[in-house]
């Protein structure tokens, strides 16, 4: 048996709804239509339209909104339609949903999800392949999530939903569907924790959502070329668990950090600047990064030319080899 | 039927200036008890408001908002609340806080910069105060819509003034209210002011009232600083929001007596002579007319109602002098439920640090 | 008693007000919220209610001035016994630092950095920050041999120079190979010229990259150079060294004894007798030591080596024969040790083997004395007014004018001579 990563959202959804009656959905075409990716399919005809509802378009509604229907004691789970029209909902998001608890003390709390289709790779139109993690990364109060594959993103949505504190939950929506061999319900590690998805001890490379079939195709290349790579997929973007990221530094002695966000002040630089900090001496190398370009996400046909793949993150080992 | 939705043409008032009662107003079956205790509700705002002020100039609070001449709006619209409505509100509706119970003492030290929120909202139905303009309103549409999907049988009270009326988010929120069937009473206080800005240029609709026709609601002109006619309105409002689930809009008129804020200069932008204007129509006066006239108040009464407020205001500023910061380690507690490991760290080099200095 | 009030900011970033007029009088009797004075600020003009009841004792400015957030405006006696009042008075000052001048007053306490650090443990990966990792590959120095004995455990610079050794240098670094230059006795270079020549355009040349082990060389030779010294020789009557070798040459044949190892023996004893010249000039300190530790300039395929004989005072003659034959050895073969390669606390350089009839030895910092030793040979001396054939050799020392004089100079290779002309004086 098998599923794509779009089935294990939709079935966490469906689990979810069924596991507690606070769970409610609501957003843009997410009821009658199931949702642009149908990732809300069926959701309506089992759960009625108390639960799941269509909302007028308007990112900053929809998000405030749910603030109150979180504040009243309800589990929101607002879908964003795309990565691209998040942005009339950033003063939700940063100024109230990250802040509620910190401002009341603990005395109300926001036990919402913020589901968002991100990353590029589908030759879409403009605003429909950016990369907004960092801007969410870098708000305290909230939690990121970004699952790699169909497995994580089954458990890591279930934890989501059951998370007292606020997450924007990324979905590379590149890989919508890629499959998995197996059955749903699974349940993965706990969210917090990184996995090394393939042990190597040449280089660390360290990846997340979109960017974990691209980094497993490198480490897949690099034994032809003698090479032995070590694949951390980060899972959680805040918090990061950076443990295992040091761990592995430390053996492997050179990092590579590939995304799809541009490369100044990406999750990168973070990144890089924790693994300096934890794993000086054992650095061989500075730490890679392989990025997209500091510039707006390119049009579809140069798309191919601007996201990591496989030949530049093995260019980034070899470049780190070279010190 | 759409043509109801606008508003009449002139603001509803019951309650002259002068004190006088105008002869088609509506029973409106408040006991003699209850008018004099919004006469004392207003008072005590005043006071309590003028105190802040106070305060601010003696250096203990960074900056306050007054509401000095809206308190009828407020007052009125307070009493209309019922205990378990909720209100989403800014930063100058002392009136409505006071009525719902907040501690007044609270809100100041939350100014004096103690924390952003001393109180708990849940005890009281009062959203903490949302500085960013209108940004309160959506979460006022979603509790409502959460309570009634829940059962709950409340109303959810939005107050803005009048230069919210132009944000996004407060056409978003009226628009999902009425989408979505949500028990809102939007409860706009036009003071004439948005810091310097004059209403009249902050739209070009005929009033803010007629607004909530677009989003297909029900849109009320009142008199704001005829307390009478602001309770009753609110009532109206809040009954069919109740009953049907219709949220509706309010525009109150009224005056922003003070500045802005303490940190404001409002002569460079109005005249003395045109807030001279206000204080003749001011509540709390036109109230006190009424109610000498009916014989519920008498020097002695009003004399009692100030001192007592004065001394609550004694007794506030005592606990706001001695309010001190909080400990260093409390910025870490309340980020999450459970601060996460880098932000433990963090925090315990910044103690560590902080402890090797001395300090 | 008394209680001060300080100019508060009065709007959100004021740094100060100039006082319009008060509107009490020092002595006046004021409640809580009375106008007591009007302000104005860059912003807005203001009239500041006192902030407690009591008697107006000092007025801080007169009408006119301007008064500055935080410092006192005015100063009010209060009755004692007034909790409200005295818990005022026990205020800090009544700003709650909105201003731009509030706070910072505290500065953090700098942690002494003489802290050790624990050491930093490390699977199977040698500690060494990235300059010193560069160095190690530069010299062909494998870390994992390398003890650390920085902070810590960490590998330092000086750490990977000592471990610096021809073998491990053999077999990683490949430096271009160089011509060896012999003795550390550079004659005195010759004036350089003044250059007015254009860029060459002559591109017929080699380049040789000065690295690794040759770099470090050559450092040292750059700091040698940079030590004050002077130099002093005399020639000496060889008679009673040469009659001596070949008295050991006979009795003890395998020991190989050659005319530098008594030199060497008799060096010491000559240092003995001037101590200072077997000392180190080491940060504004002269460090004199009573074990003699002789080096000696060794030249080998890959550059200068300096291998010290150890104890050389208390060391016999064929003791000390034995030990530089061994070390000689060792070095032409690569395998000296970095513990056999310093440590010396003074310097022989033996250019006599090269044919050289004399020399200006440079210094083997931090060593303040070497002593250059010539060839052997028979010169005709005047003695008694006649010529007559002697064997000679010219001893030249160079020293750290920080540390001696001409007289310790002459002193040491006059008493070096006589013990070269003559052993026996030793017994004396």
């Amino acid at each position: 048996m098998s599923y794509t990563m779009a089935d294990a959202l939709n079935a966490a959804l469906h689990d979810a709804m069924a596991h507690d009656d606070s769970v409610v959905i609501l957003g843009e075409d997410v009821a009658t239509l199931g949702g642009v990716f149908r990732i809300t399919a069926d959701i309506e005809r089992k759960y009625g339209s108390d639960r799941i509802f269509d909302t007028p378009l308007a990112e900053s509604g929809i998000v405030g909104t749910a603030i109150g229907m979180a504040m009243y004691g309800m589990r929101p789970v607002v879908e964003i339609q795309f990565d691209g029209f998040l942005y009339p909902a950033f003063e939700q998001m940063v100024c109230h949903v990250a802040k509620l608890r910190n401002r009341t003390r603990g005395a109300l709390q926001l036990p919402m999800v913020i589901r968002i289709p991100y990353g590029g790779g589908i030759g879409a139109v403009e605003h429909h392949s950016e990369s907004p993690e960092g801007y969410f990364m870098q708000t305290a109060g909230l939690k990121v999530f970004t699952p790699g594959t169909p497995e994580d993103a089954y458990s890591m949505l279930r934890e989501a939903i059951a998370d007292d504190d606020p997450v924007i939950f990324f979905e590379p929506k590149r890989r919508y569907y890629e499959k998995a061999e197996g059955q749903l319900p699974v349940t993965t590690e706990p969210v917090g924790e990184a996995v090394v998805r393939t042990t190597g001890d040449t280089a660390t490379v360290v990846a997340y959502g979109p960017m974990i079939p691209t980094a497993m195709e490198a480490a897949a290349l690099a034994v032809d070329e003698g090479w032995s790579l070590e694949v951390i997929d980060l899972r959680s973007l805040n918090p990061i668990d950076y443990d295992t990221v040091i761990s592995s530094v430390k053996k492997t002695g050179r990092a590579v950090v590939v995304h799809e966000a541009s490369l100044t002040l990406g999750p990168g630089a973070e990144i890089a600047a924790r693994i300096q900090e934890g794993a000086f001496y054992a650095l061989e190398a500075p730490v890679q990064r392989v990025t997209g370009w500091d510039t707006p996400y390119p049009p579809a046909l140069l798309e191919e030319e601007y996201l990591p793949n496989a030949d530049t993150i093995l260019n980034a080992v070899e470049r780190a080899l070279d010190f | 039927m759409s043509i109801s939705l606008l508003p009449p043409e002139s603001p509803v008032q019951y309650l002259r200036p002068d004190g006088t009662l105008h002869d088609n107003m509506p029973n409106l079956g408040l006991s003699s008890d209850e008018l004099v205790d919004m006469y004392r509700s207003m008072v005590r705002t005043r006071t309590l408001d003028t105190l802040a002020i106070s305060l601010q100039r003696q250096g203990q609070l960074g900056v306050w908002a007054s509401v000095r001449g809206q308190e009828g709006a407020q007052i009125g619209c307070a009493f209309a609340m019922a205990d378990n409505d909720w209100a989403f509100a800014t930063y100058r509706e002392h009136g409505i806080s006071l009525r719902k119970g907040v501690p007044f003492a609270s809100l100041l030290r939350q100014y004096k910069g103690e924390w952003f929120g001393l109180f708990d909202p849940k005890e009281y139905g009062f959203a903490p105060h949302s500085i960013p303009i209108a940004t309160h309103l959506l979460h006022a549409v979603g509790y409502a819509h959460a309570a009634r999907l829940s059962g709950d049988d409340l109303v959810v009270f939005g107050f803005v003034g009048d230069g919210a009326t132009s944000e996004g988010d407060f056409h978003e929120a009226l628009n999902f209210a009425s989408v979505l069937d949500a028990p809102v009473v939007f409860f706009v206080q036009n003071n004439g002011y948005a810091i310097s800005t004059p209403a009249r240029i902050q739209t070009r609709a005929p009033s803010i009232a007629h607004k909530a026709i677009g989003y297909g609601m029900q849109g009320y002109q009142v008199d704001g600083n005829d307390v009478l006619a602001s309770y009753n309105i609110t009532r109206i409002a809040a009954a069919e929001a109740r009953a049907t689930g219709r949220p509706s809009l309010i525009e109150a008129h009224t005056y922003r007596m003070q500045p802005h804020t303490t940190a404001d200069d409002d002569t460079r932008y109005r005249t003395a002579a045109e807030a001279e204007t206000w204080v003749e129509k001011d509540p709390i006066l036109r109230l006190e007319r009424l109610l000498r006239s009916t014989g519920d108040l008498n020097d002695e009464l009003i004399e009692g109602i100030n001192h007592a407020a004065n001394e609550e205001s004694l007794s506030v500023r005592a606990e706001v002098t001695s309010a001190r910061a909080p400990a260093v380690a409390e910025a870490f507690s309340h980020v999450y439920l459970d601060p996460p490991g880098h932000l433990i760290k963090q925090r315990d080099a910044v103690l560590a640090e902080i402890e090797e200095a001395g300090l | 008693m008394s209680y001060v009030f300080n100019l508060p900011d009065l709007a959100e970033g004021t740094t100060e007000a100039q006082i319009l007029e008060w509107l009490v009088a020092e002595g006046d009797s004021v409640e809580i919220d009375q106008d007591i004075v009007e302000v104005e600020t860059a912003k807005a003009v203001v009239v500041i209610p006192s902030p407690t009841a009591g008697v107006v004792s000092e007025l801080h400015g007169e009408a006119g001035a301007m008064m500055l957030v935080g410092q006192p405006l005015i100063s009010f006696d209060i009755a004692s016994g007034d909790s409200d009042e005295a818990d005022k008075a026990d205020a800090p000052a009544n700003l709650v630092g909105y201003g731009p001048s509030e706070g910072g007053h505290r500065r953090r306490r700098r942690r002494s950095s003489a802290e050790p650090r624990e050491a930093i443990a490390l699977a199977g990966r040698p500690l060494a920050k990235p300059p010193v990792r560069k160095l190690a590959k530069e010299l062909g120095v494998d870390l994992g041999t390398v003890a650390g004995t920085g902070s810590g455990g960490v590998i330092t610079r000086a750490d990977v120079e000592l471990a610096c050794s021809p073998e491990t240098n053999a077999a990683h670094a490949t430096p271009a190979p160089v011509t060896p230059t012999p003795a550390p006795a550079a004659v005195a270079p010759p004036a350089r010229p003044v250059s007015v020549e254009p860029a060459t355009t002559n591109t017929d040349r080699t380049v040789t990259p000065v690295t690794g082990i040759r770099r470090t060389i050559a450092k040292k030779m750059e700091q040698a150079h940079a030590i004050p010294a002077a130099s002093a020789w005399l020639d000496a009557d060889a008679t009673g060294l040469m009659r001596l070798r070949s008295s050991l040459k006979k009795s003890h044949p395998e020991a190989g004894v050659t005319p530098m190892a008594i030199i060497m023996f008799l060096t010491a004893k000559a240092l003995d007798h001037v101590p200072v010249l077997n000392s180190h000039y080491v940060d504004d300190q002269i460090l004199t030591f009573s074990d003699v530790h002789l080096g000696f300039a060794a030249s080998t395929d890959r550059g200068l080596l300096v291998p010290s004989v150890k104890n050389a005072d208390k060391a016999s003659i064929i003791e000390i024969s034995l030990e530089l034959r061994r070390l000689t050895q060792a070095a032409r073969d690569g395998k000296v040790t970095p513990a056999e390669l310093g440590g010396s606390t003074f310097t022989i350089s033996n250019y006599g083997s090269l044919g050289m009839d004399g020399g200006i030895p440079l210094l083997n910092p931090p060593n303040a004395g070497i002593l250059g030793v010539s060839s052997i040979k028979d010169q005709a001396i005047v003695e008694d007014g006649a010529v007559v054939i002697q064997p000679t050799v010219n001893l030249s020392l160079s020293f750290d004018h920080r540390v001696c004089d001409g007289a310790e100079a002459s002193e040491f290779l006059t008493f070096l001579a006589q013990a070269v002309a003559d052993p026996a004086v030793l017994l004396l």
